[in-house]
């Protein structure tokens, strides 16, 4: 039974149309004239219990609307949602109340007060029993080392400590589901480890199932074993992360340091990126064999120093997927959802 | 998952009372504003009495003499620095930065949510604000006592109803940001209106007949003259029974569409930024 549903949602904003030249203000005043943008169109997916999907996309893809369409606070033009149940945007309250979410760059702390009061005040709101809360806050204040800090102001916290004491709230009526949204974004590498590490562990220990939108892409690796991709709205990518690195990142660097300059050389399977003299770098088919070909056929011909590989990283795989390349890449039936991975052409 | 439906019926009222004192909390980390906002109401008390002692004299107009009227405008100062008006900005200023998001993924009602954090806010003026300045009013200028113990409790419920009134009518026009996405134009129309009908500049009974029959009918009286008039005896029996239902009537017309703009913004609603 699927946690979360979606199936064909789209959302589309309204906006008046501006008239440019003479008056053209005045013009726009009056107008009735509205443009509509399509900010989400037709994306299907659903998610299971315990899940941790990777939710990315470039600026603009329509990753935020469509998280605040699953959290109730966002109505959907065209589709259907369901969350835990329930469709949220008829029932947000309902939904509110099983659900987590964390806003990157918004604050559901209490500026002016001390990280405790929000809490205590998040207890109220969640009906959370007394030894249950004590129990959860305790927990989160040992994994994510606040101790001192929910007795500080929230304005005296560096971003680092009000990203993990926001965590630590927006889980203390332990979610079934936890949204976040960039929670990573302007954080330094301890403050992000930290944080990747208790949502593993959160993941891991609690089951609770993690939706995640973030450009950090080490986020996903490290927390999200499925991602599901959009641009412009549409959907173009849900699976498992490794099917995605090995359909689309399906070169892999070799880079050859030679004894002399052995001058151009030119190979039928390999690709020559970058030309330094004696060092040259090739792009090659991922497979065993076309490696060794490779490096044969070179070496045969000219003394060979030193050999190193480099396998495809995330992000250039993404950034190939973001560039429109996945529409060549076929789709595999034998391998199950988890590996295989769709690939949707725009 | 932890939530208890059908729970114990005073939740939701612990819940509401918890947020008020967080809210009171809040507002106790701007307490160099309590200085200037005392000083500012005594400012106003004294212009205004200034005004009414060169007015009235030793006279009295309409039966109202000048000790009254300084009563009267000590009591509108206060009135204006409880009410809830400032909801609008509030709502209006987290609409636009996005931040409204955050309040709608909590599950409560959200007009609930802001009556609560504008009585929190309500509550510290009182303690920090009316308290301090009312005693230095009533030292320096006099302050006359409710004209009856009727009148004394009739005044608390027209303090209820005018806190009621002005948040009903503060969230109205918090809820047009949703569709008109800047509320400025109308806090602005509905200030002038509360200028003119409210009476706390001019009360209601020196204002023509034909005004007055008029601002006898709206809201407005009840952010300002009510409670004053009240206080004074000058409305006192049948007409203090008609009043209060009259208060309590607004209330339930500005709060029933306050429910009905809420139900619909919420459909409509769209909330800024990334």
């Amino acid at each position: 039974m699927s946690i979360i549903t979606v199936s064909h949602l789209g959302k589309d904003y309204r906006q008046i149309r501006r008239i440019d030249g003479r008056f053209g203000a005045v013009r726009t005043l009056f107008t009735r004239q509205s443009m509509t943008r399509t900010a989400v169109d037709d994306i299907s997916f659903s998610i299971e219990p315990g899940e941790a999907v990777g939710y990315i996309g470039p600026n603009g893809a329509g990753k935020s609307t469509t998280i605040k369409m699953l959290t109730g606070i966002l109505v959907p033009t065209r589709g259907a949602v369901e969350v835990l149940g329930v469709e949220p945007h008829r029932h947000r309250r309902r939904n509110a109340s099983r659900i987590g979410v964390v806003f990157g760059q918004r604050s559901q702390l209490w500026w002016d007060l001390p990280v405790i009061e929000s809490f205590e005040l998040h207890r109220h709101v969640y009906d959370i029993p007394p030894e249950r809360y004590r129990a959860m806050r305790d927990r989160c204040t040992e994994l994510l080392g606040l101790g001192d800090l929910l007795q500080s102001p929230v304005r005296q916290l560096s971003l680092g400590q009000r990203m993990r004491c926001e965590l630590a709230m927006a889980l203390l009526h332990q979610p079934e589901i936890l949204f976040l949204d960039e929670p990573t974004i302007g954080l330094d590498i301890e403050a992000k480890d930290r944080i990747r590490d208790f949502l593993r562990t959160v993941n891991r220990e609690q089951g609770t199932t993690i939706i995640l939108t973030t450009h950090d892409l080490a986020d996903i690796e490290e927390i999200c074993p499925r991602i599901i991709v959009i641009n412009r709205g549409g959907l173009i990518y849900d699976g498992a992360i490794q099917s995605l690195k090995a359909q689309l990142g399906s070169q892999r660097q070799v880079t050859i340091d030679f004894e002399d300059d052995p001058g151009p050389i030119t190979i039928s399977q390999a690709t020559l990126l970058s030309d330094q003299g004696r060092r040259k770098t090739f792009a090659v088919e991922r497979s065993v064999e076309s490696t060794l070909a490779v490096l044969s056929s070179i070496a045969s011909s000219h003394p060979v120093q030193d050999v190193s590989f480099a396998e495809p990283a995330i992000e250039d795989v993404i950034r190939t997927l973001y560039a429109g390349l996945g529409k060549a890449v076929p789709e595999s039936d034998e391998l199950d959802r988890w590996s295989r991975g769709r690939v949707v052409t725009q | 998952m932890v939530a208890r439906p059908g729970g114990d019926a005073v939740r939701p009222i612990r819940t509401f009372l918890a947020f008020l004192g967080t809210s009171f909390r809040k507002n106790l980390a701007y307490r160099s504003e309590v200085w200037l906002s005392i000083l500012f109401g005594l400012l106003a008390i004294v212009i205004q009495a200034a005004i009414w002692r060169a007015l009235l004299g030793d006279g009295a107009a309409e039966g109202i003499t000048v000790d009254d009227m300084v009563t009267y405008v000590i009591i509108t100062t206060v009135i204006s620095a409880v009410s809830l008006h400032r909801l609008v900005s509030d709502v209006d200023e987290r609409l636009r930065g996005g931040d409204i998001a955050v309040d709608l993924v909590k599950p409560m009602h959200y007009p609930t949510l802001q009556l609560a954090d504008q009585l929190g806010r309500s509550a510290f003026q009182l303690a920090f604000v009316v308290v301090p300045m009312v005693v230095i009013a009533a030292l320096t200028f006099g302050i006359e006592a409710p004209a009856s113990a009727t009148a004394g409790a009739a005044f608390v419920a027209s303090l209820a109803i005018a806190l009621l009134v002005s948040f009903t009518q503060g969230l109205l026009l918090a809820l047009l940001a949703f569709w008109f996405l800047t509320t400025f134009h109308f806090i602005w129309a509905n200030g002038a209106l509360l200028t003119l009908f409210g009476g706390a500049n001019l009360p209601l009974w020196f204002f023509p007949d034909a005004l007055e029959t008029v601002a006898r009918l709206l809201p407005y009286q009840f952010v300002a003259f009510v409670p004053a008039a009240i206080w004074l005896g000058e409305i006192a029996g049948s007409e203090l029974a008609w009043t209060l239902a009259l208060g309590v009537m607004w209330v339930a017309i500005q709060g029933a569409a306050g429910q009905a703009l809420w139900s619909a913004a919420v459909h409509r609603l769209t909330v800024q930024g990334g």
